[in-house]
Parts: C-alpha cells; sequence; structure tokens
C-alpha cells in the first residue's frame, strides 16, 4: 500500500515524533511511505550538528526508503536552500503534492 | 488515475497564523491531477467568510486565492450552526451556507480530509 503524509509542524511538536514513528512503523511492514513537509515541518530535514540537537529522527528514514520531500516556496521563505536540508530530499511544488495525494492508497495529514 | 473528493477544513480565525492562507494557497495546487477540492469553513474558521483585509495589519491576503476558486472549480461552505454561534449574517458571495448534518455528509463523502485548526 501506498501511504502518504503531509506534515506542517516542526521538531518540538509531537506530531513530528508522530508522523517519523509511523512512517517507520509502515516501512518496516513493506508499505511504500512517502512524507511531505511544509511551512515550519520543514525544520524537520534541516541540517543540525547541535550536539543536544532537537530533532524527530527524518534523516534515518531515508535509508530505510521513506521518500521526503519539501515545499519549496516554504523553505525558501524560511531563509532553507538545498545546502541547509540534509541529502535525499526532494525539493516538490504543490504540484507534486496534488499528485502524491492522488496517488496515494491513504494519505494522513498532520497540519 | 481516479478523481479523488478532497476537503480542507478550516477551523482557525483568518489572522493568528499563516495556517489559512497557505491552506487556500495549498487548496489551489491540489485541484490538479483529478483532485476535487472543498473547503469546510467550521468553528472559529468561519470568521474568514467575511470580507477581511489582512494586508492592512500586514498580514497575508486571502482574496487573491479566494477569487481563483471559481475558475479551479473549488466550492467554499461555511457551517450555518458556526456562523449563529459567532452571530454572523452575510457571507462572501462564493460560500455557500450549509448544516451541521450537511458538514458532516461532506467530510463522509471525502477521500482525504486536511483539516487546518
Amino acid at each position: 500500500m501506498k501511504i502518504g503524509f503531509l506534515l506542517h509542524k516542526s521538531p518540538e511538536h509531537q506530531d513530528a515524533h508522530t508522523v517519523k514513528r509511523l512512517a517507520e512503523g509502515f516501512v518496516e511492514m513493506g508499505h511504500e511511505v512517502s512524507i511531505f513537509l511544509m511551512e515550519d515541518g520543514v525544520y524537520n530535514v534541516a541540517v543540525n550538528n547541535a550536539p543536544r540537537k532537537l530533532s524527530a529522527g527524518f534523516d534515518n528514514l531515508i535509508p530505510k526508503g521513506v521518500k521526503i520531500a519539501i515545499c519549496t516556496y516554504t523553505a525558501e521563505i524560511r531563509g532553507l536552500n538545498q545546502p541547509d536540508i540534509f541529502d535525499g530530499v526532494d525539493f516538490h511544488s504543490q504540484y507534486d503534492l496534488s499528485r502524491l495525494v492522488n496517488e496515494c492508497d491513504r494519505f494522513l495529514s498532520f497540519v | 488515475m481516479t478523481v479523488k473528493n478532497l476537503l480542507i477544513i478550516i477551523r482557525t480565525t483568518p489572522f493568528n497564523t499563516v495556517s489559512v492562507p497557505e491552506a487556500l494557497r495549498m487548496s489551489i495546487g491540489l485541484t490538479v491531477h483529478d483532485n476535487r477540492v472543498s473547503i469546510l469553513l467550521i468553528d472559529d474558521g468561519v470568521w474568514n467568510s467575511l470580507r477581511v483585509v489582512p494586508h492592512t495589519i500586514g498580514r497575508p491576503d486571502i482574496s487573491d486565492s479566494m477569487e481563483l476558486f471559481s475558475a479551479c472549480g473549488i466550492s467554499v461552505f461555511a457551517d450555518e450552526d458556526s456562523l449563529k454561534e459567532r452571530n454572523i449574517a452575510e457571507c462572501d458571495g462564493i460560500i455557500e451556507k450549509i448544516s451541521r448534518q450537511e458538514a458532516i455528509g461532506l467530510i463522509a463523502a471525502s477521500d482525504v480530509t486536511l483539516s487546518f485548526g
């Protein structure tokens, strides 16, 4: 089954951690998982090298096969560009979000 | 590709965050790829049914998105009970008032709901 998530919340919110854990669980069950990050949700994939970083651990999802994309517009207006985002994350548009919503068997939003 | 019914539920006031203008921008984007998009204003979300001019207080404008809705085939509904609770008598022209029962029917008939609240 193809499962999509839309997340608007930054790592300080429980929603970000819930999405991360659900995505992990779905992938382990053999489902195809895509996450689209918008608004403050884009901070979940910002490079953060602080020793005690505030993070839900989205960087661990990419090696497991979870596809992660961010809304280019909402990232740019927060001053986040390609070098600020960790590798493996795609820069997408609302056009791509629309396609994702249409193609997924289940689409869960955390906005 | 199958047509999907998407419902954007707005439960917040127009000015507190960028959530509403972003929900409206997203609504337009979602109309591509055979998605049928509707918007339901409910609870404090019905304040968005008034003709507001957010730019006068430095907030993002929502009228640009609203004007595109009919061209994109987006329907906007406002929950009558929420309007009555807030003494809102007149809505913007493109907004259709519906009963709570109809609002529930709209939610039940949706393939995907995105709730901004």
